[in-house]
């Protein structure tokens, strides 16, 4: 991470603009979803659309069964696992 | 002491609901008070019995094979629980129906004619309060005053106006009630 | 007379307990011999005319447990009540529960099984409520009343100890007690409290991590450490939380051991006995898990022999004698599939057994 952090700086500092950021509605843990799957976008199209329409602190995400159990590791909100 | 009470006839016959008139003057009164109902998923001409105790002490068992006093409402109950009255107690019953008579000799036995009286009244719901009066005369453990305040308690409200000729057939069955033998 | 003290079936105290305690919610589905308690909170309609708690009759028990669940998790103070068969269905939920740690109250009025069984009372529930009954390595606090009384005080107590320890509590009644009628002293209705505990997933705030509650952890060293604190727990529990009722021991060479209904009508025997000079006494256990096994040691120095009095083929039985090492004749007696033995029919057993 620090090396990430000094190489956007770096960037920065050669003139280049920041045109993307990652929502504060997701976590600082790197998906560890399969290459070509398709979770790790819409955990973060969710997550932005939540940030957008400011209704974080009124989401409960509820992380189903499957690879996405697990989706309270990214998503930056409060989360309950739920049965199989 | 703790009167224990059953009451058996058939589901319908306002069984359970005298049981719980009982229990709730008996609560008025200050006594504890237990009611035990059989349930199952007969109902109406099913058999029904329901125990209730009252008195002064802690209700220990509410499931008991022998009772202090039994009302005996139809004749199946007459043949399963005219044995289980404890020698020394009380067997009071309504001869409606019934083919035979019991016979015990070691317990006090009282008829009550309830189902004929309030048939002659053209209303057969008071039979069982009638009943509870002829009990209470042999058996006096609670006050009238407190089987009318069991009355409103138990009763739905829309059916409050039906109580003074409750009360009445309570006064009528204290009336009818005839030793057959007593000990 | 005081209007607090009401003549009420124990089902129907379940129900009154909920709302005056100030439970948040109650999810159900009906089956006798419990139904009385979603009847009455739905004939009370608390939501709408008293303290706003919410009533529901969910589509099956499965639905309930896991409606459960997830107002558990958010910190809200949740019930449900069944009866055998019922309670079978909601076991995945209550291990679920277990493993997320989330307190809640399940109510379970036995009939008698297995199967869809009887709706005659039993006790054949006690394995399935002390020892698991569903998946994994858990323990719910198990609370056996044996009065309407203690069926209506057993709420508050309930949500106290499963809040205390984040974790779901069982009140073990019976068909018997759920179905009969005694005098209940009612407590003061509370309000229902809105602040939720620190844990509770409520919507995460700026100034505050996320909150999320599971109870998977795919990592098996996590899930062991997981799995060492819910231990940790229950020995807190099984130190802090065993309680039990004793009646006419001090002198009794002989004892029995009986919880609920079954501990009613073993007063009635020890009573009979204690009138013949015979020197019987009674334990009663309240928490049936934690089990009170030490003060079993200690009584069985001066006992000749224990009779497990339950409704079943012998379950509470094997708790008995492994807490005294066999050191001392258990024996058991009991009835099955809804038949209730009478004191009589017990006290006759008791002497063919030990005298």
């Amino acid at each position: 991470m620090k090396d990430l952090e000094a190489y956007k700086k770096e960037l920065l500092a050669q003139g280049a603009k920041k045109i993307f950021s990652k929502t504060k509605n997701l976590t600082d843990t790197a998906f560890s979803y399969c290459g070509g799957c398709g979770h790790g976008v819409a955990h973060r199209l969710i997550m932005e659309v939540v940030e957008e329409l400011g209704i974080t602190q009124d989401t409960i995400g509820v992380a189903p069964v499957g690879c996405s159990v697990i989706a309270y590791e990214f998503m930056n909100i409060d989360m309950i696992q739920a049965a199989h | 002491m703790n009167e224990e009470i059953l009451i058996a006839g058939f589901g319908g016959q306002g069984v359970l609901s005298m049981g719980k008139i009982l229990a709730y003057a008996g609560m008025m009164q200050g006594k504890e008070v237990c009611w035990m109902p059989s349930y199952g998923p007969e109902m109406r001409g099913g058999t029904a019995n329901v125990t209730v105790i009252i008195g002064d002490k802690t209700i220990y068992s509410p499931i008991l094979q022998t009772f202090d006093t039994i009302v005996i409402l139809n004749q199946q109950s007459l043949i399963k629980f005219e044995s289980a009255v404890r020698t020394g107690g009380k067997l009071f019953y309504d001869s409606n129906g019934l083919k035979t008579l019991p016979t015990r000799k070691d317990i006090s036995i009282y008829h009550i004619p309830a189902t004929a009286k309030s048939a002659e009244m053209q209303n057969l719901k008071i039979f069982n309060i009638m009943m509870l009066g002829g009990l209470l005369e042999k058996l006096p453990i609670v006050n009238k005053k407190f089987i009318e305040q069991g009355l409103y308690k138990s009763l739905p409200e829309r059916a409050h106006n039906m109580i003074p000729l409750n009360m009445e057939a309570f006064s009528i069955g204290a009336n009818i009630v005839e030793t057959i033998h007593e000990i | 007379m005081d209007s607090n003290i009401r003549l009420m079936k124990g089902n129907e105290a379940i129900a009154e307990a909920a709302i005056r305690h100030g439970v948040d919610a109650y999810f159900g589905y009906p089956i006798t011999p419990q139904s009385e308690i979603i009847e009455y909170l739905a004939k009370e309609d608390p939501f709408t005319k008293r303290n706003g708690m919410v009533v529901l009759q969910a589509e099956s028990e499965i639905a309930a447990i896991n409606m459960v669940y997830g107002a558990a998790g958010c910190g809200k103070k949740a019930m449900t009540s069944s009866s055998s068969p019922g309670i079978s269905l909601k076991q995945e939920g209550v291990s679920y529960l277990a493993g997320a740690e989330l307190p809640c109250v399940i109510v379970n009025v036995v009939r008698g099984g297995p199967g869809l069984g009887t709706i005659q009372p039993s006790q054949a529930d006690y394995f399935q409520s002390v020892k698991g009954g569903g998946h994994g390595d858990y323990h719910m606090i198990v609370l056996a009343p044996s009065t309407v009384q203690e069926q209506y005080d057993f709420v508050a107590l309930g949500f106290d100890l499963a809040f205390k320890y984040r974790t779901p509590l069982l009140i073990l009644s019976d068909g018997a007690i759920g179905q009969m009628m005694e005098k209940v002293v009612l407590s003061e209705e509370k309000p229902r409290d809105n602040t939720v505990p620190d844990w509770a997933i409520v919507g995460k705030t700026p100034n505050r991590e996320r909150n999320y509650i599971t109870s998977l952890f795919l990592d098996a060293e996590v899930q062991e450490n997981q799995n060492k604190r819910l231990q940790k727990k229950y020995t807190e529990i099984r130190q802090n939380e065993i309680r039990f009722e004793e009646f006419m021991t001090h002198d009794a060479e002989y004892l029995i051991v009986a919880y609920g209904i079954s501990a009613r009508i073993s007063q009635k025997v020890v009573e009979t006995a204690r009138n013949q000079g015979i020197k019987l006494g009674m334990l009663r256990p309240i928490t049936l898990w934690p089990f009170p096994s030490k003060r079993l040691v200690e009584l069985s120095q001066q006992l000749q022999g224990i009779l497990c009095v339950e409704m079943s083929a012998g379950q509470m039985v094997e708790d008995v004698k492994l807490a005294v090492e066999c050191k001392i004749p258990v024996k058991h007696y009991g009835r099955m599939g809804g038949i209730i033995a009478s004191p009589t029919e017990v006290f006759e057993n008791f002497k063919t057994l030990f005298l």
